[in-house]
């Protein structure tokens, strides 16, 4: 009774369980999606990056070094004054580019590249002055000497950050790790999430058959649940002795007190039928079977059972009545080994015993 | 021969700097246009378009490149190369120069491009108005800082 009882209090929890595993479910199959997309996001950004960085590294690394290569013979003739001066426009309109266009956004935001450069450019363009006065061979290399170490500080911030092995790469590295990680973890937790969902269902299944094979009201075995039995007892060759209970007085109880005192009566004689310890069912309004095996080897039941009947039974807070039984036996296979014809012989075994109850009562009647 | 031809080409692009276009073509000349050629010889073009290069919507005055095929009485031309100072170049073919007229621009918001700004020619096309052509194939052909327009013509092969 007790099982029984936790088990219908564990459904709507199983219920709820089973919602948020599902929900769970959904977020995890998003969440995994996002993450797939995001790795292949970081991915395409990996190579953008490289492309737009090296293109515009390049670029302006080759004006910067031309620049910085021609300025010391910017005095020498007017050819190349005005090479170095396009040279200086041209870096120019490389840093602006670096810093300002829509195409090298992914890579002058990265961590401490946009301060760099900035402040790179801003140091050129406070060269700008002395270019006026590049006719002159000593401001002309003083200039080049300027431009040079504004040059070498670039190549050596491109040098450092943008090895294989850079701060920046580790970074993104790490990022890819544990995207990857979160993924497996995520992962692990659908898995989770789809065997305890599956844990549940099964356990639902077990208990809508339970539900299936129990009678309701008195919470002992149905005529389902009969059936079922005598078949698997049947087929595994057991031999069992069947015995079919009618009650004797039950139609009085209903008929005088009503339908709930006969329902309190059935449920008060189920309890009592369970305490023999044997497989108890309710087949009909107000019949009961139990199934002996033999290889249980006790004393015949048929006293144990109609013991069963010895007291009483409450039905309503006033009243006690006292009910017996008729009780009818089919051995099997002594008797048959036919299913059907077992419980047909228990049924008349049963009526024969009713019958002959029944007379003497009529009499005092 | 070779290494004179590159000499004298060094010698016209120094002399160049300023905003001088050279016009190309195979069997011909080049030709050198002041930029007062060009403005006299071509009716000037102004449209607004937003680029990737610039913050929001700028005004580019110039002329258009199909100007320049009519202006130099080619009949049979395929395609155009714009080269730039630092020796980028994109070629365009002349389908897409009819259909989406592009110009060869000198001004940003009326005022004469410096190098530093991309000129002194700047070949746009107008995005704002072709936004199908808002592409990095078209965006890799809007070469600045030109100095040089190869015109490729058919009878080049033969």
């Amino acid at each position: 009774m007790g099982i029984r009882a936790r088990r219908h209090n564990l459904s709507p929890l199983l219920a709820r369980a089973k919602a948020l595993l599902l929900m769970m479910s959904v977020i995890l199959i998003v969440a995994n999606l996002y993450f797939l997309s995001s790795t292949r996001q970081l991915a395409e950004s990996y190579s953008a990056r490289q492309n737009q960085a090296t293109w515009f590294l390049f670029q302006l690394t080759k004006e910067f070094s031309e620049l910085t290569a021609i300025t010391p013979f910017a005095a020498s003739n007017k050819n190349h004054h005005d090479k170095t001066l396009l040279k200086y426009e041209l870096t120019w309109s490389r840093f602006d580019l670096l810093l300002n266009s829509r195409e090298a956004d992914t890579f002058i935001n990265l961590p401490g590249a946009r301060t760099f450069f900035s402040t790179l450019f801003v140091n050129f363009q406070a060269l700008e002055s002395q270019f006026a006065n590049i006719n002159d061979p000593i401001q002309a290399k003083l200039l080049s000497q300027q431009l040079s170490n504004l040059y070498l500080g670039m190549i050596q911030y491109i040098n450092t950050n943008f090895r294989i092995q850079s701060p920046l790469y580790r970074d993104q590295m790490m990022q890819a790790q544990m995207l990857h990680q979160s993924q497996i973890a995520l992962l692990l937790l659908l898995s989770l999430c789809a065997s305890l969902a599956g844990y549940i269902i099964h356990l639902e299944a077990k208990h809508h058959r339970q539900l299936s094979l129990t009678d309701s009201l008195t919470k002992v075995n149905n005529r389902l649940a009969l059936f079922n039995d005598l078949e698997r007892f049947v087929d595994h060759d057991k031999e069992f002795t069947l015995y079919l209970l009618d009650l004797n007085g039950f139609k009085q109880i209903n008929d005088k007190y009503g339908h709930q005192a006969g329902d309190k009566a059935l449920k008060e004689i189920a309890r009592r039928l369970l305490g023999l310890k044997l497989p108890c069912y309710r087949i009909g309004g107000d019949e009961f079977a139990l199934i002996e095996l033999d290889s249980m080897h006790r004393k015949p039941i048929w006293q144990e059972i109609e013991a069963c009947f010895d007291h009483r039974v409450e039905i309503t807070d006033n009243n006690r009545a006292l009910l017996s039984t008729s009780i009818g036996v089919a051995s099997y296979p002594k008797d048959t080994n036919q299913i059907n014809q077992l419980i047909s012989i228990a049924d008349k075994n049963m009526y024969r015993m009713k019958f002959k109850r029944e007379e003497p009562q009529r009499k005092n009647a | 021969m070779g290494r004179l031809l590159s000499v004298i080409l060094i010698f016209i692009s120094c002399n160049t700097i300023g905003s001088e276009l050279i016009i190309k073509m195979q069997n011909r000349e080049p030709i050198v246009l002041s930029h007062n050629d060009v403005l006299s010889h071509f009716e000037p073009t102004t449209f607004q378009t937003q680029l990737p290069w610039v913050d929001g919507k700028k005004s580019f005055t110039g002329f258009k490149a199909t100007s320049l095929v009519d202006f130099l009485g080619v009949n049979d031309a395929f395609s155009l190369s714009f080269i730039a100072l630092n020796d980028y170049a994109a070629t365009s073919r002349i389908e897409d120069v009819i259909q989406y007229e592009p110009i060869v621009a000198y001004q940003m918001d009326g005022h004469h491009m410096k190098v530093r700004n991309k000129g002194p020619y700047w070949l746009i096309f107008n995005l704002d108005k072709y936004p199908e052509i808002d592409n990095a194939i078209f965006h890799s052909q809007m070469v600045w800082q030109i100095d040089e327009i190869l015109i490729h013509r058919r009878s080049d092969g033969n």
